[in-house]
């Protein structure tokens, strides 16, 4: 028999993997993947059993058995045999709302109809057509509670459902202080608590280490005389002092890791070294040892330029050198040649003169005067003398 | 959820029990766990020692393998190993590559622990000072080529 309630089906869904089991069970019912009880158990080629959902992930990731690592495809996974099946669908679960209070103890595979149908802990629709409220099931009884009622005190107006908890702050009402139980009206309340006499309230100065604590109305005498109390203003101003000096030293180790590379780990040599207790020595060494880290890089950079330089330098005396001879080479050639021009222009005036002795030679001929003859003869080798200065000014030129 | 939930059975197994060697150093939460180990036999490179592993777990651990580096904490050291970089990083085929799901914390410190144990080699791997120095924090992200399989 039915009750008529379990007509009304609960959406909850419910997660398998997420069940807690009555008794562990036993360790060869287990997903070697997952560590829980196998959920739609399936079997590889090589004959071992995951859960449908726990193989297929490993699978995306690798396509190897996880456990022996044999070749596998998403095709060489079918459903183990039923018997396994039914031996991890017959472990008894508890009803995942059991957090809600259900006690219920079920075989794994009643479970889903237990929520679905049966659990009163699950949520279910409200009873009343046309309302999208939830409510636990054993709650829902014939009428909604999501129907809007009117205080009797306040007139406000709220769900059937928070009626339950409003007297507590229904303006109209009083309730009780929880310290000197007297009652006040409830907006008054909140204000009374702040100043009730009779709560019990820590020294003032307890966060700096006064442990007293008294009634509102006896702490005055010992503040009076608390050493706390009056510590406070300096104590306070040493919090201060020490938080921003803690910011500064926050920045200030920004800044230094900004300006370094990450640190290298202490070699073997200085491993042993730093076994010495005293922290701040081989915080200190630390920082030499970088210190002559970078000194060792700069020289060695310096060294790598000097080499460089020098380099260069040795080049471009070889270039001047090649230059030189490059240079020499052409004024040879240009003094080889122009002595040949020399050489030609001396034939022609040789030849010049062979061509004025014989012109003179046939002037004499039809003359026979030797006044004449040496006249003009005196000319003619001025003549000549002039010629062959000029020529001999061609050649200077 | 689902690294969750099987992170907390591999805790209540370990809590149960734990072979020779290997202790539970803290578990603060599912996502990283510190666990001591130590080398049982007389090898001289690690006696007495105690070391320290770091354990990162993903949400999609045990798919995902854990990210596990040797720290300096609490006094303990970096063994020695040809494997092993000095800044804790482990070159592990079975931390990459080769892991598995089925693989677990407690299988992957006895892996570790054997390695230390088989080693007789007192060396740092090539190339230490320049991984280091290059700031390599986690094992994510390098190819480690699994070239040797002496040790």
């Amino acid at each position: 028999m039915a009750p008529p309630r379990s007509t009304r089906s609960s959406l909850q869904s419910v997660d398998l993997r997420a069940l807690d089991y009555l008794t562990s069970p036993s360790a060869n019912l287990l997903c070697p993947i997952c560590h829980s009880p196998l959920i739609t158990p399936v079997q590889t080629q090589c004959l071992h059993t995951f859960c449908s959902a726990c193989i297929s992930l490993s699978l995306e990731r690798s396509l190897t058995c996880p456990v022996d690592r044999k070749p596998l495809n998403h095709d060489d996974v079918t459903p183990a045999p039923i018997m396994i099946a039914n031996l991890v669908n017959d472990l008894v679960v508890l009803c995942p709302n059991r957090e809600k209070g259900c006690p219920t103890t079920c075989a794994r595979w009643l479970v889903e109809s237990h929520v679905r149908e049966d659990c009163g802990y699950a949520t279910v629709k409200c009873v009343k057509d046309g309302c999208d409220g939830m409510v636990e099931r054993r709650e829902a009884e014939e009428e909604c509670v999501h129907e809007e009622v009117e205080c009797a005190f306040c007139q406000g107006v709220m769900r059937k459902l928070d009626l339950e908890s409003h007297p507590k702050e229904c303006p109209k009402l009083s309730s009780d202080c929880p310290y000197c139980s007297e009652s006040f009206p409830n907006p008054e309340l909140a204000d009374h608590k702040l100043v009730c006499p009779a709560e019990v309230i820590d020294c003032a100065a307890s966060h700096f280490g006064c442990t007293y604590s008294s009634r509102r109305s006896e702490l005055d005498q010992h503040l009076s005389g608390c050493h706390f109390v009056a510590l406070t203003p300096i104590l306070q101003l040493h919090t201060e002092r020490i938080e921003t000096l803690e910011l500064e030293n926050k920045a200030i180790r920004q800044k230094l890791d900004l300006l370094l590379p990450p640190r290298p780990l202490p070699s073997q040599s200085s491993a042993g070294a730093s076994s010495d207790p005293n922290d701040a020595n081989s915080a200190g060494r630390d920082m030499t040892s970088e210190m002559q880290d970078y000194t060792y890089h700069l020289y060695s950079e310096y060294e790598q330029l000097r080499s460089d330089f020098e380099r260069l330098n040795v080049q471009i005396r070889e270039l001047d050198v090649k230059q030189d001879m490059a240079r020499i080479n052409e004024g040879l050639r240009y003094n080889d040649e122009m002595t040949g021009v020399r050489a030609a222009i001396n034939g022609l005036r040789m030849q010049l003169h062979w061509l004025l002795a014989s012109r003179r030679e046939t002037g004499t001929g039809g003359a026979g005067a030797g006044g004449a003859r040496s006249v003009a003869g005196s000319s003619v080798s001025g003549d000549a003398r002039r010629m062959s200065d000029s020529a001999r000014q061609v050649v200077k030129l | 959820m689902f690294a969750q939930k099987r992170l907390g059975k591999e805790l209540s197994n370990i809590h149960k029990s734990l072979p020779p060697g290997i202790a539970i150093a803290s578990t603060p939460d599912f996502t990283n766990w510190k666990m001591d180990i130590q080398v049982l036999d007389s090898n001289p490179l690690y006696a007495d020692q105690i070391y320290r592993l770091n354990f990162k777990f993903s949400g999609s651990y045990p798919i995902e393998a854990p990210e596990v580096t040797f720290i300096k904490e609490d006094g303990r050291d970096i063994p020695m190993h040809p494997h092993i970089y000095s800044n804790g990083v482990i070159c592990l085929d079975l931390l990459g590559t080769n892991w598995s799901p089925v693989q677990n914390v407690e299988s992957v410190c006895m892996s570790i622990q054997s390695m230390l144990t088989s080693n007789t080699k007192n060396e740092r791997p090539p190339g230490d000072d320049t991984f280091v120095r290059s700031g390599y924090r986690s094992p994510r992200n390098i190819n480690f080529v699994y070239d040797d399989n002496t040790v």
